[in-house]
């Protein structure tokens, strides 16, 4: 040891040395050298987003790189003109299945896109739908779900809004008055904030005057630096790809078909008797507060508002659930459900967009998994369904496909 | 000879950074180190 010592330390003192002859040419041979390692990675995460024809696992990235992603997939399809656009949540991303519902639809002239995710928040859905816009995408198909946690969203947003606005959250404007640039603006400006707060947060429906966060450091540095980067916000891709497939993201990205039966009984009603509370949010105490609330403040009602105000061809699909279960074992209504569905019914339809309802179909009731998921069996009854009331709704429609030719 | 020695470095440099950047996808998509460092 005593000898060892003096030669260590003269070979650290040489190393040290060396190390320290250190001068701008080897930093700005690392920036060449990471500038081209970004380039290779990032074209060949744009490769492997291209070869996909469901969606990844974007729910189990890291939320603050999402927005950005999404746009990567939009321009690794080169979504456009040609391009009808599928965004939804865990019944149309295919939670649980190898083929989702929307792998199934076809238009001639057409590729169909489906961009999307687990607990999609509409925020995020908003951004994205006016990036496809941007693109020329012109054909969007929204799936809703008919379980608003109606009085927190609205709270939130217009908590939200009055903060950069310097209002009092009463005097929040909605839709009915907005112009869709300020919704967009603030879809923008809300995402990141309910990204981070579900991030954080361990459930995923928080109380928003609780768990928002104020400005910090890191969400700075995530968001506006790291997140930019392509070679950092690419590293889930990245694991994928590489062949490493250690992530969960990988993981949950290639599907198998693990929903083929539905729960047993006894154990959906355990479910339900667990999440009381959380289905308890959905219970539509008012129903005249429940329409302004939806109309002014929802996200359907925001993204029809988007779609419309730019002329786009969009239907609104309203996917399946239990409902018969639900009345059963929650708080919840069937009439509830209804009325939900019926609201959003007339929402889209006053701004000229078609509503495709399957909440009370009782061939996808059968195949329900949970509240919010069907089996693989029930995604491909929902796509062939689908497919044969797109044709009856004009979907796309006639003049726009005369139009792109 | 010092191009060289510095491109060796820089290319180090550039290894380690990028191994960074690219391991908190790797390790899993529920951890993330750079949370941990603010």
């Amino acid at each position: 040891m005593p000898v060892a010592a003096p030669v260590l330390y003269a070979a650290s003192a040489r190393v040290a040395a060396w190390i320290g002859s250190f001068t701008l040419l080897p930093c700005l041979f690392a920036v060449g050298f990471l500038w081209m390692f970004t380039a290779i990675v990032a074209a060949r995460t744009t490769d492997y987003y291209r070869a996909m024809d469901t969606p990844p696992s974007f729910r189990h990235m890291d939320p603050m790189d999402l927005q950005r992603v999404l746009v990567d997939y939009l321009e690794a399809h080169d979504a456009g003109p040609d391009t009808v656009l599928v965004l939804g949540d865990c019944v149309a991303f295919g939670h649980g299945v190898t083929t989702p519902f929307p792998s199934m639809l076809s238009f001639p002239g057409y590729r169909v896109l489906n961009v999307s995710m687990q607990s999609f928040r509409y925020d995020l859905m908003l951004v994205v739908i006016q990036e496809a816009l941007n693109r020329g995408v012109k054909h969007v198909i929204v799936q809703l779900h008919p379980f608003e946690d109606y009085r927190a969203e609205a709270a939130q947003w217009r908590h939200l809004r009055a903060q950069r606005t310097s209002q009092q959250d009463d005097d929040v404007a909605g839709v009915d008055v907005l112009p869709a640039t300020e919704l967009v603006a603030d879809a923008r400006a809300n995402w990141p904030v309910i990204a981070l707060a579900i991030k954080e947060g361990t459930d995923r429906f928080y109380d928003y005057s609780e768990h928002l966060p104020t400005g910090t450091l890191s969400s700075w540095l995530r968001y506006r630096v790291l997140s930019a980067w392509p070679l950092y916000r690419n590293r889930f891709a990245f694991d994928d790809w590489s062949g490493l497939k250690l992530s969960y993201y990988t993981e949950r990205t290639h599907r198998q078909d693990s929903y083929v039966a539905t729960l047993p009984d006894s154990q959906q009603q355990q479910i339900f008797a667990d999440q009381a509370p959380f289905f308890a949010r959905f219970a539509i105490a008012d129903r005249d507060a429940y329409v302004d609330s939806m109309t002014r403040y929802s996200g359907p009602a925001r993204a029809a508002a988007v779609l419309q105000s730019a002329g786009a061809d969009a239907l609104f699909v309203m996917a399946p659930t239990f409902v018969d279960k639900i009345d059963a074992h929650t708080a919840l209504h069937s009439d509830d459900l209804a009325f939900a569905s019926d609201t959003m019914r007339r929402i889209v339809t006053a701004r000229g967009f078609a509503y495709i309802d399957y909440l009370r179909d009782p061939e996808l009731d059968a195949e329900m998994v949970h509240f919010d998921n069907l089996t693989a069996k029930g995604q491909q009854l929902l796509g062939r369904k689908l497919a044969l009331d797109l044709v009856r709704a004009s979907f796309p429609r006639a003049a726009e496909i005369s139009s792109t030719r | 000879m010092k191009i060289l020695r510095a491109a060796i470095v820089g290319l180090l440099l550039a290894i380690v950074i990028a191994g960074l950047a690219l391991a908190p996808g790797v390790i899993s998509s529920r951890v993330d180190f750079v949370y941990a460092l603010f």
